[in-house]
């Protein structure tokens, strides 16, 4: 027979059109490595096992759920169908039912648009996707059950803990909650780096500024002299009510002029950067700066107009 | 889109004037009655919209205030225009399936005259502040009893009906069937009276859900699958196995997605939980049942510019499938602290019954009319509907989203910048945020209300002769792997129904209240919460409920990053002597759990002067003046408020 007398062969036996049959035909010898005569030549051979396979109700099936029903037919259908050359990966096949070899009118029943995954089972002609979705689904659902049962722990996805006398939301450790340690030192870091390096050095070296390094930040601002030191960053040259500053009663624009920062940083911006500088530059202990410039944050916010 | 009108090969019209004339005329009043509902609905809403905006046009006008407007509108949508218009689609659909008339078709006047005076009677008991409390149950149970025989009355039709015609009638029959009883169902859930605390707060969230899930998508579905059968050129639509998984999977999943809702809020941990797990679920039903109704469309891409009862097929699949991701959102927790109790639960609320179930709605007016009443408009009025509901939709729905989303970002921005030690004065801040969203959901409003005022004007007018070219569909051929070889029997779809809703109420509602029916009262329950008769803060929690302060106000405390700033989180304990507990739906103003701790709202005589005059105090205030409630009723409601420790 030529394969245009199969298919019309086919055709005529499954009630497919004939366009039908042999798409399906080349998708199935393209699935399987061989040719698209042989295909035919195996559905016009009149395979009894995968014929029954598809009338989808054996009679003692009846009683079952219909949407059972096609599992036995199938898996009778399985081992006629197992003489393809892909026998050999039998094992695999079998660790993943879905890929199980079905009979031929799975693939008559394909569609352009909706290709049908060869399987049996209760899932046979499922759109691949949804099939998945079958799994994948219940599975996240298993999951979201498994790993928050009564809600995140604390910290995860904004859960707060509860302060035991206040019923308020706390921080985790129990603190009140918005209220964290700040780190000014490395706040002040950053800060010199970005606004106060390019006129006195990364390194306090001095530039177009004069250096802090070497004890100078010091010398002009010694301790406990944070507030004046906090200050004068924020009015600068042209902010400076007097005509000299520090306590070397140095000219004030005598080393060119620095603007003020009093507008750009808030006050504990402004404390941060000049605990960075004495600590950094002038070798102060950090404890004792820190000490010097927490008075000094508050004093900075009454001299920042 | 592109128009190829070489695939109609003959152009027959099936919507033609020389439709087949249908002897049973049961559904045309189900219908007149829906339309009339649906004007009245729309308008309402675009009123409530202006007002929104415009908080002070008819200031002092009792029953034209925002929190009374509110619930008559979604009431009257989803009782007047849902639950009648597919009241008489299911008779339609389930008579036109089994090739039958609807029987007895007495019952079937009846039940519409129950069902549309129970929701008049309950809107204009809306207007005069009788509010039960509870949201989509909010009509007085003189009205519920009317609205409850006439729902009892039409299941009994449609199962009557179902049982008479031929037993292949597929997912039509089976969805018509099982929605007709879920309703009066999920309404005796929503209107038991009696229940306080964290059960009462469980019992709104189940009910809503069923009514939603078991009865508005269910029943609008009834209407798709027979819609898609006769769009495809069948008599009824032949179920797949795809069908019968959605339908059971719907059926079991969707009410058990209820407490989405309440997400870190005072109930079990274990119900936010199972919240989580079948909202994820539902991803399934959702899209098992539209791949199914794809499959059997797949023919069909090329119609809908020229068939409007597909177009808005496709445009309510559409939004179906954004359905459930956008119920996702609230019910994750790492989302919710975002989302809940913004604007994003009135989109879902877009999507869902206005968007969705109005769609498919309107897909069955634009089939029935024509076979009805031989009206139905012409093709431009058609397209005119289509464009403007779908804009309408699109401008509402996501402004609703984006204000939503973007208010929750504000809440955790103030919190984290500790910027609200006075709790709600922070609040003012997602205020301005949400203004122009606001201005656009109006807008999507009208553009929306225009569209389906034209559906309406569509559906009187007398149809003229046909225009459109393109017949209605090609006989797809079933998928024989997917073919469904039985019927399901009457039986085992009634027990099914009925067992799968009876365990969904038991989980997500009945348990969670006996687990909770126990809990100890807190020391501020017995406080500041007691509420005992005669007492001027129980008078007042009984004005604030009437006028429906709890729209836009919640009272809970959650205790997540969101919340810091308003008080001790809530614990089931602190609702025991409230029936029911005012959770809330939204936040649109501040929360109001501690408000009486915050000042200046401490003080109960600066509460009074506020809701007399909101924007006296605070100029950017969007909230209604009560100027028009009595003296005493403002001092009772202050009372509570200012109470609220």
């Amino acid at each position: 027979m030529t394969m245009d007398e199969l298919i019309a062969q086919i055709s005529a036996q499954q009630g497919y059109p004939a366009d039908m049959v042999l798409r399906s035909a080349q998708a199935r010898a393209q699935a399987q490595g061989v040719g698209v005569e042989d295909i035919l030549r195996q559905w016009a051979g009149g395979e009894a096992a995968p014929a029954a396979a598809a009338s989808p109700a054996p009679s003692e099936a009846e009683t079952q759920p219909a949407t059972t029903s096609a599992a036995p037919a199938a898996a009778e259908a399985g081992p006629g169908e197992s003489e393809g050359p892909e026998e050999s990966k039998g094992p695999e096949v079998e660790v993943l039912p879905p890929a199980e070899p079905a009979p031929p009118e799975d693939q008559l029943a394909e569609d352009e648009a909706e290709p049908v995954e060869e399987r049996s089972g209760v899932l046979a002609g499922f759109p691949r996707w949804l099939a998945a979705a079958f799994v994948v689904v219940p599975m996240i659902a298993v999951l979201y059950a498994m790993l928050v049962p009564d809600g995140p722990d604390c910290g995860v996805s904004g859960q707060l803990a509860l302060d035991p006398v206040s019923g308020e939301a706390v921080n985790c450790d129990g603190s009140e909650y918005g209220v964290e340690e700040v780190n000014l030192f490395s706040m002040g870091e950053e800060l010199y780096d970005g606004r106060c390096a390019a006129c006195h050095g990364g390194n306090g070296g001095g530039g177009a500024g004069p250096a802090l390094a070497g004890g100078a930040v010091l010398a002009t601002f010694p301790a406990g002299q944070c507030a004046s030191h906090v200050e004068w960053i924020a009015l600068g040259t042209t902010g400076w009510p007097e005509p000299t500053y520090g306590a070397l009663a140095k000219p004030v624009g005598g080393f060119g002029v620095m603007p003020g920062f009093a507008d750009s940083l808030t006050p504990e911006e402004l404390a941060a950067v000049t605990l960075y500088e004495r600590v950094a530059f002038g070798g102060e202990a950090l404890p004792d700066a820190e000490t010097d410039c927490a008075v000094a944050e508050d004093d900075a916010i009454t001299a920042a107009p | 889109m592109t128009v190829d009108s070489s695939t109609s090969a003959t152009p027959e019209s099936v919507d033609a004037p020389t439709l087949p004339p249908v002897v049973d005329t049961t559904s045309r009043p189900y219908l007149l009655t829906s339309l009339a509902f649906l004007v009245l609905a729309v308008l309402v809403l675009v009123d409530a919209g202006i007002q929104l905006l415009l908080p002070d046009v008819f200031a002092g006008v009792a029953v034209l205030s925002f929190g009374r407007l509110l619930p008559l509108v979604t009431d009257a949508f989803i009782f007047g225009w849902l639950t009648i218009g597919l009241a008489g689609g299911l008779l339609h659909v389930v008579a036109r399936a089994g090739n039958v008339d609807v029987a007895p078709r007495g019952e079937a006047r009846a039940a519409l005259g129950l069902l549309a005076i129970g929701v008049v009677a309950g809107s204009v008991a809306l207007l005069f502040g009788l509010n039960q409390g509870i949201q989509y149950f909010e009509y007085p149970l003189w009205a519920d009893a009317v609205l409850l025989a006439g729902m009892l009355l039409l299941a009994r039709v449609v199962g009557r009906t179902a049982r008479k015609g031929a037993a292949d009638a597929g997912p039509v029959r089976w969805y018509a069937v099982a929605a007709a009883w879920w309703l009066p169902l999920a309404f005796i859930a929503g209107n038991i009276p009696g229940i306080s605390g964290v059960g009462s707060v469980t019992q709104g969230a189940f009910a809503r859900t069923a009514l939603i899930g078991l009865w508005v998508v269910p029943a609008g579905l009834a209407i798709v699958y027979h819609l898609v059968a006769r769009i495809t050129g069948r008599e009824t639509f032949t179920p797949t196995r795809l069908t019968l998984l959605g339908f059971w999977s719907l059926a079991f999943v969707w009410a058990l997605t209820a407490p989405a809702s309440l997400v870190y809020s005072a109930v079990p941990d274990w119900l936010e939980t199972v919240g989580g797990i079948f909202s994820i679920g539902l991803l399934i039903p959702v899209a098992v049942i539209l791949t199914d109704l794809l499959i059997a469309l797949r023919r069909c891409w090329r119609q809908p510019h020229h068939n409007a009862r597909l177009r808005f097929l496709l445009l309510g699949m559409a939004l179906f499938a954004v359905w459930p991701f956008l119920n996702l959102a609230l019910a994750m927790r790492s989302s919710s602290g975002i989302v809940q109790y913004t604007d994003w639960g009135a989109a879902v609320a877009v999507v869902g019954l206005f968007g969705t179930a109005t769609a498919w709605l309107v897909a069955y007016g634009h089939h029935a009319a024509p076979r009805l009443m031989g009206s139905g408009g012409g093709p431009r009025l058609a397209a005119f509907q289509y464009y403007a509901v779908t804009l309408g939709l699109i401008v509402w729905g996501g402004a609703a989203l984006l204000a939503g989303a973007s208010a929750g970002w504000t809440w955790v921005a103030t919190a984290n910048e500790a910027a609200i030690p006075q709790g709600g004065v922070g609040f003012v801040n997602t205020l301005a945020t949400v203004e122009g969203y606001y201005a656009a959901v109006f807008v999507g409003q009208v553009i929306y209300v225009l569209g389906l005022l034209a559906y309406v004007v569509g559906v009187l007018r007398k149809r003229r002769p046909e225009t459109s070219r393109g017949a209605d569909g090609v006989v797809g051929e079933l998928d024989p792997e997917l073919a469904l070889d039985r019927e399901v029997s009457p039986r085992r779809l009634r027990a099914g129904a009925l067992a799968l809703f009876g365990l969904a109420a038991l989980i997500v509602w009945l348990v969670p209240w006996a687990e909770t029916a126990g809990a100890e009262a807190t020391l501020l329950a017995d406080t500041s919460r007691s509420y005992v008769a005669d007492s001027a803060e129980a008078a007042g929690r009984a004005i604030y409920i009437a006028e429906g302060c709890w729209y836009c106000h919640t009272q809970q405390v959650r205790p997540i990053v969101t919340d810091v700033g308003l008080g001790p989180v809530s614990d089931q304990g602190d609702f025991v002597h409230e029936t029911p507990a005012l959770f809330g739906v939204q936040r649109v103003g501040q929360d109001l759990m501690h408000v009486g701790s915050r000042q200046p709202t401490d003080d109960a005589a600066w509460v009074a002067g506020y809701l007399a005059d909101p924007r006296g105090a605070r100029s950017y205030s969007i909230m209604p003046s009560y100027d028009y409630l009595s003296e005493t009723d403002l001092e009772d409601l202050a009372a509570y408020i200012a109470g609220s420790k």
